[in-house]
């Protein structure tokens, strides 16, 4: 059985321009120990998805309208709610891409760390001062008692974000949900995160999902990938055969948009013409129909749905740029 | 052709203190830095927060003033001009942003946006000018109808040409971009980036593109010039700094960058530590700290920036490269 399982997750949210449809039927899964990437662009629902996980989408004006999501078969949309705390930083620990906005400026790293270590385990004092200092040093955080009297506006950016990884591995999770850890980090220290992350989840046997824009993130760290477009999943396999063997001409038109190595200005870089549509009306075909080299008439008519078409590879297209295996 | 000739330039920050107590702190945000343009190229500028790229842009073309060294541009000296030898010279070098939202009054419509730099200049009559106009959006790839539309109804990509639009109003032969395509998704940004590279083609232009994404810098620059805490560390034809990088923070730079293939995966190393405070810096080499080659010379010497084997193109700071 999978750790975490979504099934055909839909959220909305109330806007001046109508109803918009940011989640559309996404559904994953994350084994332990795996990590997940979702990638997209802005806008397209990967955010929406993994706060929907915890419960975390402000309501009003978002509310989830559909869906499952099963947490070692338990559905966490349905659970009272006076048992989500159970899970959420427990289990399931949570870290965002901005770590100035998710730290009070004005508690010091010991009291953000104090409130956490009494409020969920009870400790106090001199044990929950070892316990952060230890939850600190894990993380690499350099001279960590002195640290721990700082406010967060007298940490550099990476600093920040090991406090949030330390805070949020205090309950020793099966499931961290990161979304865009290292997006605001400068290239050498966002290369030391992810290291960081992949060592914790080598020792403790932890499932991640890493939500990011950047492909060059998925491919460094990524078991699986998932590559969402317009609030729904368009393609999902191992990273090897996204990169290999994309199926999907939304992600084939992603891949060719980045700069190779060596590549020069002489050669253009693929782009995908057209913009994203609006999520305010459920198109009735594949919503990426029109910006699409390879749409067909049935593409407009047909909604393509999630399909195996090779082992571990699902695509959402009716002309996917790879053969069916002959099964 | 040289076009732009940088010479020990610096630009320091006071910082702390209040009016009455004085300023507590200097900030070197920029360091003595020295280096040529040639007319037509693209010199990439890149390096991590705080390193002094944007000051940097910012100094060359007067939205700071310098506190020493030259600037010339062609055959006039930038520091030294006058405020009208200054406003002639903005009609040769323009300046594009990283979020041409805040760059854009959101009260004028693009059009009238991009008009502004002619007015002041006085070039044209009105009808003139809106013809003008037209011919920039259709060059940045902007329909005619969204003239008369407000930056807020525009995506970032849109509000991207139109800074670009504005910027070539003038027809500048430099621009300064800095991280120009940082705000954008991958797909939007290869437009933007193609978008650069025909108009550098169509106009001659000269650009010095600020970025801290080592993959954009590469596709787009003809040299690079790489920096840490103030200081050029490396510079170089983009081949040469990318393939045979000389300084062990470019080496760092590069291993860092997330490659998108995942066969070559765990090939780099991490490097340790971060970024000195400016108001501090490490004595001899500002890298030194971080350094895997630093020895007992680099605590105590700075390194000057000297040819890599003889070859005055490709030049580095670092008491460890090749000579």
């Amino acid at each position: 059985m999978a750790l975490l399982e979504i099934k055909n997750l839909k959220v909305e949210f109330d806007t001046e321009a109508g109803v918009n449809h940011a989640v559309d039927g996404v559904s994953l899964s994350i084994e332990a120990g795996k990590t997940l990437g979702v990638v997209g662009e802005s806008g397209c629902g990967k955010s929406v998805t993994a706060m929907s996980v915890l419960r975390l989408i402000p309501r009003p004006p978002g509310r989830i309208v559909g869906g499952e999501v099963l947490w070692k078969g338990r559905n966490l949309l349905a659970i009272p709610a006076k048992e989500l705390p159970d899970v959420r930083g427990k289990q399931i620990a949570m870290v965002f891409q901005d770590p100035m906005t998710s730290l009070n400026p004005v508690y010091t790293v010991w009291r953000i760390f104090g409130e956490v270590l009494e409020k969920q385990f009870g400790l106090k004092g001199a044990a929950a001062r070892r316990h952060a200092i230890e939850a600190l040093t894990r993380v690499g955080m350099s001279e960590p008692e002195t640290r721990l009297d700082q406010y967060p506006h007298e940490l550099s950016g990476g600093m920040k974000q090991r406090v949030l990884i330390a805070l949020a591995l205090l309950g020793e999770p099966e499931l961290l949900i990161a979304d865009e850890p290292t997006t605001a980090l400068d290239v050498t220290i966002q290369k030391q995160i992810l290291v960081l992350l992949k060592e914790i989840q080598r020792q403790r046997d932890m499932a991640i999902m890493l939500i990011t824009h950047s492909l060059g993130v998925v491919a460094e760290t990524c078991d699986d990938v998932l590559v969402m477009y317009a609030g729904r999943v368009v393609e999902w396999c191992a990273v090897e055969q996204l990169f290999a063997s994309p199926a999907h001409p939304y992600t084939e038109g992603l891949l060719g948009s980045i700069p190779r190595p060596g590549q020069t200005r002489e050669t253009p870089l693929q782009t995908i013409e057209g913009t994203v549509p609006a999520l305010f009306e459920v198109p009735k075909g594949c919503r990426f129909a029109d910006r699409c080299p390879r749409s067909q008439e049935r593409c407009r008519i047909d909604d393509p749905q999630l399909r195996l078409i090779a082992p571990g590879h699902r695509v959402a297209c009716h002309f996917p740029l790879i053969e069916e295996d002959e099964q | 052709m040289t076009l732009l000739d940088v010479r020990d330039l610096s630009k320091h920050f006071p910082v702390g203190g209040g009016f009455f107590r004085g300023s507590k702190a200097l900030v070197r945000a920029v360091e003595q830095v020295s280096f040529t343009v040639n007319e037509g190229e693209t010199l990439g500028l890149v390096g991590e927060s705080g390193c002094g790229k944007s000051t940097l842009g910012r100094t060359l073309l007067r939205l700071e003033e310098a506190t020493s060294g030259t600037v010339r541009f062609g055959d006039k000296d930038v520091l030294k001009a006058s405020r009208s030898e200054l406003f002639a010279l903005r009609r040769d070098m323009q300046m594009v942003f990283q979020d041409p939202y805040s760059s854009l009054n959101p009260r004028l419509t693009v059009g009238e946006s991009v008009a502004e730099p002619l007015e002041i200049h006085r070039i044209g009559s009105r009808r003139e000018r809106r013809e003008m106009v037209r011919e920039l959006f259709r060059k940045v790839g902007l329909r005619d109808e969204m003239l008369d539309r407000f930056p807020n109804e525009f995506s970032g990509g849109q509000r991207q040409r139109v800074g670009l639009a504005r910027a070539l109003a003038l027809r500048p032969r430099l621009i300064v971009a800095d991280e120009p395509v940082s705000a954008l998704d991958v797909s939007v940004q290869a437009q933007v980036l193609n978008l650069m590279a025909a108009l550098q083609r169509e106009f001659g232009l000269t650009y010095i593109f600020i970025s801290h994404d080592l993959s954009v810098v590469d596709y787009i620059s003809d040299r690079i010039a790489v920096m840490y805490l103030g200081r050029i560390v490396e510079i170089g034809p983009r081949e040469r700094v990318f393939r045979q990088t000389a300084h062990p923070y470019s080496r760092a730079l590069i291993a860092s960058s997330p490659i998108p293939d995942p066969t070559r995966r765990g090939e780099s190393s991490v490097i340790r530590g971060e970024i000195a405070s400016p108001l501090n810096p490490p004595s001899g080499c500002a890298f030194n700290p971080r350094c895997p080659l630093a020895t007992e010379q680099c605590l105590r010497e700075r390194p000057e920036l000297l040819p890599v084997l003889g070859d005055a193109s490709h030049q580095t700071a670092c008491h460890h490269a090749p000579r």
